[in-house]
């Protein structure tokens, strides 16, 4: 489990330093005027070190230009840091906007897998939406935390040794045994964080849970008991978050505690020296009092890159379990994307013709589907039968393009169905999935495929031609309603009736239809059937895929899919 | 900011305690810290001084010097304790808050309450409250614990230094803090909440892109769709940078302001020390302290620059604070008791759903008496599940009436309508948890007997039993269950309220016919009089019923 967990962020780590590399030149410019700034701590703290020094050594005659060289380098570093943050920000937002474009492209192009209907265009949206997002906080707090952490320590304690070895030893005892306890104590936190975390959930899940089932709670009477409930459930959800909570900040108290100590040592070793109560520490000569204040001042720099780098722990992990998903989706092959680009084509205007050739289908599990050779001319209806999952679903989208045959070949208007032709050939299909989506735009786009100025005539006939006329009416805002998602307040067949609508409106050469009339009632499905035989009558061809007999017994011929050869 | 302030008061109000804690925990820890560096200055400057002037054998070194390994330790174990305790009065802020919008939801006019499922208005909710958890924990703890710190290190350093140092060292860090804060919450509102409104839109394009790629591929209009995403990604990455950039400035502003404050301080000390009023190891204490108020004022800046966020959500999340129930009057516990005999009739009743232009119900009348099966026929769409609504009281009739025996719904109270009148939806969601907790959700009460008759009315015992019987776990949201397995359980957990009337929308669905028939004359079994009213196009409930009602 250890070895996985490892090798997968190995993964996408690999992946995160790939997606950053185009970019590298903010990041490197970045770390150096990061480290730079808390470089320059340096002189800044020297520069306040003499003019104290000075006001005990000369009185109050002292110069003012160490006042003047402190702010300066102030006002020097506040830039920088500046700098650091405008080129962090530029790169994460590089990489995140250019990585949401390719896989975005990629992944519009990618077969969808009819083994795995679960797996849904929401997860996608939220992995390519807010969760490529978590990548900006890694690029812009860690990778510049880290270059710090190389560096100034090391640099501080070099310093620190050619003035005092004493204060160089503390340091370097504090230093390293931060990550050692803090590795200990992550390491608990870890174990006791999954053993609760994992398995309760989050008070959003409880909540979001109950006020989907609202409408129940209510029926059921049930209004105080499920709140009563769910204020203890809350409760101990809260006390046993509290319990991680206590052994995960102890690791940031460790590290605080340590920097504390460490400059608390250097302090009151300082000041014994300064006194003349310790003599040993420095190289011959005591301690000065510029050198003195200087070491306490620069002191907890020494520890402050760890700190930071602790701080922007969880934003690595964050970015790392992003990367690992990003990781896991290879890019599709020839085998698993659509064919064409999907992008508007004029159709050709020859009578169709569709012919079929010895095609078969491998599903991502494996198992091989096998279609019998069909031929589909201009105005012709037929019915694809057969159980279910013996790919009636596969084959429409194979004919329309989205699916590429891995073996046999479409011949569609005498040519090959391939990636020059697809998109044309689309422009001569209507597409009625079993359910339609409809986008979060007005209706009116969807019945007329988003045309600048639908025709009015035109589309008031499609609506009667599939007496989708009465939908319309009760809807709120009519063709301006947006049914969003699932299709808001319409019912399954009002849904189609719509869809059929739209093939009516477009009047496409053929339509692939997938199960027009499952689930619906009697009623209903006769009027899907009646107006599909109306768009055949109108010389559209039609392709239905489906499991009713009646549907089936009215188009031309009937083609069972499951006893190919 | 009303909303704001409600919010702020409501939490106040309900976790007054920890809230106080928490505070003080800030304050102490960010104390310490001023502290500690401004002791450590002190210790220094004072032991360089007597070591120069050879009287180091007379200073007090280990007083100062535990003081500062004091201060060390007890700043580190403070953190623990601010982290701790802040934490947990956030937590309890956030549960607070939680189990007070459910309480708003579930007290909700049922209407509104029904179109709260789009799952947008859900995610949105949640989203905002999610905004409000950082409320506590980035806002509040460090505004007002920052302010109190300044004020009192103005004090102290107005009495250990000069009031000059203090007070004008104090007011140079309010001064930067305000025009940080300013800024900040300006890009807040200016550019924060539009870069929020346009990562919002470029969500829903990216779910809808990913939804509809077939049907946007066969129309020729996917590649046009992406180029759509790849502008509104670019506007919405744009609408961030200028966020950044106001940030940035904020944060330039503070990293000034403690330039200033020092070498202010600096200055001041100098010119005292020319007087006579100060001497170098006070001075250092100044300057030290000066330097620590930087741990102080920085997060200011990230508080101001969420609080326009957070004022957004607090304006959409404060109208569903409910005050807590007046009175404890309703029983946790409500023992189910046969209800006698109940007629449902419907008189003249007409219903136009809210925006449409016709009535999907007009004059509509019919009645159900005790031990009727009466089905709803009809396409789909024509009023079916509206009027199984009006029967339950989810919705409101326009004219007409609907009754229970001759009393109207209108008049009954909640809990009678709900002991009278039970209704199995057509989508009905299960609670995360076992099947008793579901079934105890409806009757708190059930011994073991009767959720078993129940579950075998519904033709879901024998099951069960192959499993864990009542004990069977249910995922979240119904996972591990097929569809048929869900919604017999649900249809259970109607029939353990032993209803008068019986309300059913699509009750088989996703059932064989064998299976559904077996179910429905289970149900019948078991509630032998009830009147039942069913919507429904399967064979299955249509011979079922004594009666049809055909719509059209």
């Amino acid at each position: 489990m250890a070895r996985h967990q490892k090798q997968s962020n190995d993964k996408g780590a690999a992946l995160l330093r790939t997606l950053a590399q185009p970019y590298r030149r903010h990041a490197r410019r970045a770390m150096f005027s990061s480290v730079l700034s808390r470089l320059l701590w340096l002189p800044q703290a020297g520069a306040l070190a003499v003019f104290l020094g000075g006001l005990l050594a000369e009185g109050h005659d002292t110069a003012l230009w160490p006042i003047a060289a402190f702010a300066a380098l102030g006002v020097a570093r506040a830039l920088l840091d500046g700098l650091t943050d405008l080129e962090v920000q530029l790169q994460a937002d590089r990489v995140v906007g250019a990585t949401r474009q390719d896989r975005l492209a990629q992944e519009v192009r990618r077969t969808k897998d009819v083994t795995r209907p679960g797996e849904g265009s929401a997860a996608l949206a939220a992995l390519l939406g807010p969760k490529l997002d978590l990548m900006r906080s890694y690029l812009t707090r860690y990778a510049p935390a880290r270059a710090r952490v190389v560096i100034l320590p090391p640099v501080i304690l070099l310093l620190s040794a050619t003035m005092s070895w004493a204060v160089a030893l503390v340091l370097l005892v504090a230093g390293p045994l931060i990550p050692v306890f803090m590795a200990l104590i992550g390491m608990a936190a870890r174990d006791a964080s999954r053993k609760q975390m994992d398995e309760i959930g989050s008070m959003n899940d409880l909540l979001l849970e109950r006020l989907m089932a609202l409408v129940d709670i209510r029926l059921l009477g049930a209004t105080d008991r499920v709140t009563d409930g769910f204020e203890t459930e809350v409760g101990n959800l809260r006390d046993r978050t509290m319990a991680v909570l206590r052994i995960a900040f102890l690791s940031s108290t460790v590290l605080e505690l340590f920097a504390a100590l460490g400059v608390a040592m250097v302090a009151v070793y300082v000041g014994f020296s300064l006194l003349g109560e310790i003599g040993f520490g420095a190289y011959g000569t005591p301690l000065s009092p510029v050198e003195g204040i200087f070491l306490l001042l620069i002191a907890p720099d020494y520890f402050q890159p760890l700190r930071d780098l602790a701080a922007a722990w969880h934003d690595r992990a964050a970015a790392l379990a992003v990367a690992d998903e990003l990781a896991d989706r290879h890019a599709p092959t020839e085998d698993s994307r659509i064919l064409g680009r999907g992008a508007a084509a004029h159709p050709t205007d020859v009578p169709l013709r569709l012919v079929t050739c010895g095609l078969r289908q491998v599903l991502p599990n494996g198992r091989i589907l096998r279609f019998p050779d069909l031929q589909i001319g201009a105005g012709e209806t037929l019915a694809l039968t057969g159980v279910s999952g013996v790919g009636k679903s596969t084959l429409l989208a194979l004919l329309a393009g989205l699916e590429s045959p891995h073996h046999g070949a479409i011949e569609v208007d005498g040519a090959l169905l391939d990636d020059a032709t697809a998109d044309a050939w689309r422009a001569r299909l209507g597409w009625m999935p079993q359910f339609p989506v409809f986008p979060d735009s007005p209706l009116r786009d969807f019945l007329t495929g988003g045309a600048a100025e639908p025709d009015r005539t035109r589309l008031d006939d499609a609506l009667r031609l599939s007496d989708a006329t009465g939908i319309l009416k009760r809807l709120p805002d009519g063709l301006d309603t947006r049914p969003g998602e699932t299709g808001g307040g319409l019912s399954g067949g009002e849904a189609r009736r719509l869809g059929l609508a739209r093939a009516f409106y477009t009047r496409p050469a053929l339509v692939l239809a997938d199960e027009p009339t499952a689930d619906l009632d009697r009623t209903t499905a006769s009027l899907i059937t009646e107006s599909l035989m109306l768009l055949a009558q109108s010389g559209t061809a039609i392709l239905c895929a489906t499991h009713d007999p009646e549907l089936a017994a009215r188009l031309d011929r009937e083609i069972q899919l499951g006893d190919a050869p | 900011m009303s909303g704001l302030r409600t919010i702020l008061a409501a939490i106040w109000a309900a976790e007054r305690r920890m809230l106080l804690v928490g505070g003080a925990a800030t304050v102490v820890v960010l104390l310490a810290g001023a502290a500690l560096l401004g002791l450590s200055g002190w210790f220094i400057t004072a032991a360089a001084t007597a070591g120069l002037a050879g009287t180091g054998a007379v200073f007090d070194v280990f007083r100062p010097s535990a003081a500062v390994r004091l201060l060390a330790l007890g700043r580190a174990a403070g953190r623990y304790g601010e982290r701790l305790w802040t934490h947990d009065a956030t937590l309890r802020a956030v549960s607070w808050l939680r189990v007070v919008v459910l309480r708003g939801h579930l007290r909700m006019p049922l209407p509104q309450a029904l179109r709260l499922r789009a799952s947008d208005a859900l995610n949105r909710l949640t989203s905002d409250i999610d905004l409000l958890d950082l409320l506590t924990l980035r806002f509040v703890f460090p505004v007002l614990g920052g302010a109190a710190v300044l004020l009192v290190v103005g004090l102290v350093l107005s009495l250990l230094t000069t009031p000059l140092i203090g007070w004008g060292l104090a007011l140079i860090q309010a001064f930067g803090i305000t025009v940080a804060s300013a800024l900040s919450l300006k890009a807040g509102q200016r550019f924060a909440s539009r870069a929020e409104a346009e990562a919002q839109i470029l969500r829903s394009q990216l779910a809808e892109i990913l939804r509809q790629r077939d049907d946007l591929a066969v129309q020729g209009r996917l590649m046009d769709r992406l180029d759509r995403i790849g502008h509104q990604d670019i506007r919405s990455r744009r609408a961030l940078r200028k966020t950044l950039h106001r940030d940035r400035l904020s944060v330039l502003v503070l990293s000034l302001t403690q330039i200033a404050g020092v070498c202010f301080t600096l200055a001041a000390g100098l010119a005292a020390l020319r007087a006579g009023l100060l001497d170098p190891a006070h001075l250092a204490i100044g300057a030290f302290t000066a330097l620590a108020l930087g741990e102080v004022a920085a997060p200011f800046q990230r508080a101001f620059a969420d609080l326009g966020r957070m004022r957004d959500a607090t304006e959409r999340v404060a109208p569903l604070l409910a005050p807590a129930p007046a009175s404890t009057a309703l029983p946790a516990t409500d023992p189910i008791s046969p209800r006698p005999a109940t007629r449902l009739s419907f008189d003249r009743v007409s219903f136009r759903h809210p925006g449409a232009v016709q009535p999907v119900l007009t004059d509509f009348s019919a009645q159900i008496a005790p031990g009727e099966v009466v089905a709803l026929q009809g396409p789909s769409g024509h009023g079916k599940s509206t009027l199984l609504a009006l029967g339950a009281g989810l919705l409101r009739p326009d004219r007409g009436q609907v009754r229970l025996n001759d009393s109207p719904l209108d008049g009954l109270d909640e809990r009678d309508l709900r002991r009278t009148v039970g209704m199995l939806p057509q989508r009905s969601e299960l609670l995360s948890g076992t099947v008793l907790s579901n079934l105890q959700l409806a009757a708190p009460d059930i011994d073991a007997d009767e959720a078993w008759a129940a579950l075998d009315a519904a033709g879901i015992g024998s099951l069960l039993r192959g499993r864990d019987g009542l004990t069977t776990r249910i995922g979240e949201s119904g996972r591990g269950l097929s569809g048929g397995e869900r919604r017999r359980i649900a249809l259970a957990r109607v029939l353990v309220r032993k209803p008068a009337v019986l309300l059913l929308d699509e009750p088989t669905e996703g059932l064989n016919r064998a299976m559904a028939e077996s179910v429905l004359s289970g149900v019948r079994t078991f509630l032998p009089d009830a009147a039942i009213l069913t919507a429904s196009h399967r064979a299955a409930e249509l011979s079922w019923a004594d009666r049809i009602i055909t719509f059209k």
